[in-house]
């Protein structure tokens, strides 16, 4: 992204893949956590977004380079749908990547609402838009910090085994 | 800067931070409620673990106490009955003996029997007093004990060197325990270990039972 930038290239079109492809990571991601039936939910709901996503871009593939406000949308909200079933899984089992699930719930929620306004926001000049986005790098630090924190703790565990 | 020009964008991007600092708040909120419920939870299965336990122990003890009480009553009726008939067996047998005007041949069998029934006689003395040994109710722990240690080292060629605490301040329950698992303890040794030496301490603190 920030090469492109760089170069004064249009970067608007990699968004794409990130949502695409972090939906698709965190789906597979809770799938493993979850029971069987819940599995088949993500599967479900898997399988029906990435059709609906390839449906669209075929009707209207000159969308690829704007900000796809539908496409941030439906690969939100069932990741925010995983990560509240999975914090339910855990109220009776052994809690398993509760920092990772933390973090998933608490950046996800807010970046969509400001993904949602993505294009009024880039479109908007006042100087005060850089501090929504600066809102939004620092809750992406905090989502990261936590991913740390439960892969050192994992590490930690196995090291003392 | 915001406050100097109030305009449409400015107060949509204010509403906005605001929004996003609600959302923050409310999964924040989630995360807590859910941890907290499940420390509740996990509070709950504790406690329940707990009663559980408890049933099991009692559930244990009343056995082994139903066990005890049938041992005794099993030892009484041993003695009660069984001896008190042989006795009766044994002596007429004498008299019959003791009676010239039976034959030499009937005399022998009459010795047969008399021999039988003096056997039958100790072993059943030795049943009973295996199941319930009555040293124990009349005498203590202690006695009972050093009974059960002479039984062993005049049976074969076991020795035992013994040192016991003052112990008949336990209640008669905790003592027949006691004197269960000490004698569990030197059939183990026997059996299992071949041991021709035993070292047998009871101290009084923590009932800590010792064999070497």
């Amino acid at each position: 992204m920030f090469i492109l930038a760089s170069y004064k290239e249009h970067n608007l079109f990699l968004s794409h893949y990130y949502f695409i492809l972090q939906f698709i990571f965190l789906s597979l991601f809770n799938r493993t956590l979850f029971k069987n039936s819940q599995k088949k939910l993500v599967i479900v709901l898997l399988i029906t977004v990435i059709t609906v996503l390839a449906i669209q871009y075929l009707i209207w593939p000159e969308i690829y380079f704007k900000f796809n406000t539908t496409e941030v949308f439906i690969t939100s909200v069932p990741i925010v749908v995983y990560s509240m079933i999975h914090l339910y899984n855990s109220l009776h089992n052994p809690p398993k990547y509760m920092y990772i699930n933390a973090g998933v719930l608490i950046y996800i929620t807010t970046s969509t609402l400001i993904f949602i306004l993505g294009d009024y926001l880039s479109s908007s000049a006042s100087g005060a838009v850089n501090n929504i986005w600066f809102i939004n790098k620092i809750l992406y630090v905090i989502y990261l910090l936590l991913i740390l924190t439960e892969w050192w703790k994992n590490f930690r565990v196995i090291k003392i085994k | 800067m915001v406050e100097e020009f109030p305009s449409d964008q400015d107060q949509i991007i204010k509403a906005l931070v605001y929004g996003l600092i609600f959302l923050v708040l409310t999964t924040l909120g989630l995360i807590l409620f859910f941890y907290f419920s499940r420390r509740k939870i996990i509070e709950k299965e504790i406690e329940k673990a707990n009663i559980k336990l408890d049933y099991q122990k009692e559930i244990l003890q009343k056995t082994i106490k139903v066990q005890e009480e049938e041992r005794k009553r099993i030892a009484q009726d041993l003695h009660d009955t069984i001896s008190t008939k042989l006795n009766i067996v044994s002596l007429t047998t004498n008299v019959l003996i003791e009676d010239d005007t039976i034959a030499r041949e009937h005399k022998n069998a009459l010795n047969h029997i008399l021999d039988i029934t003096t056997k039958t006689l100790e072993r059943s003395r030795k049943i009973a007093h295996e199941l319930m040994p009555p040293t124990l109710n009349k005498f203590g722990l202690n006695v009972a004990l050093e009974e059960l240690f002479d039984e062993f080292t005049s049976n074969s060629s076991l020795k035992i060197d013994y040192q016991i605490e003052e112990l008949n301040s336990m209640n008669s329950f905790n003592q027949l325990h006691l004197f269960r698992i000490t004698q569990e303890l030197i059939n183990n040794a026997l059996k299992h270990g071949r041991a021709n030496k035993l070292v047998i301490q009871l101290k009084k603190k923590w009932f800590c039972i010792c064999v070497y």
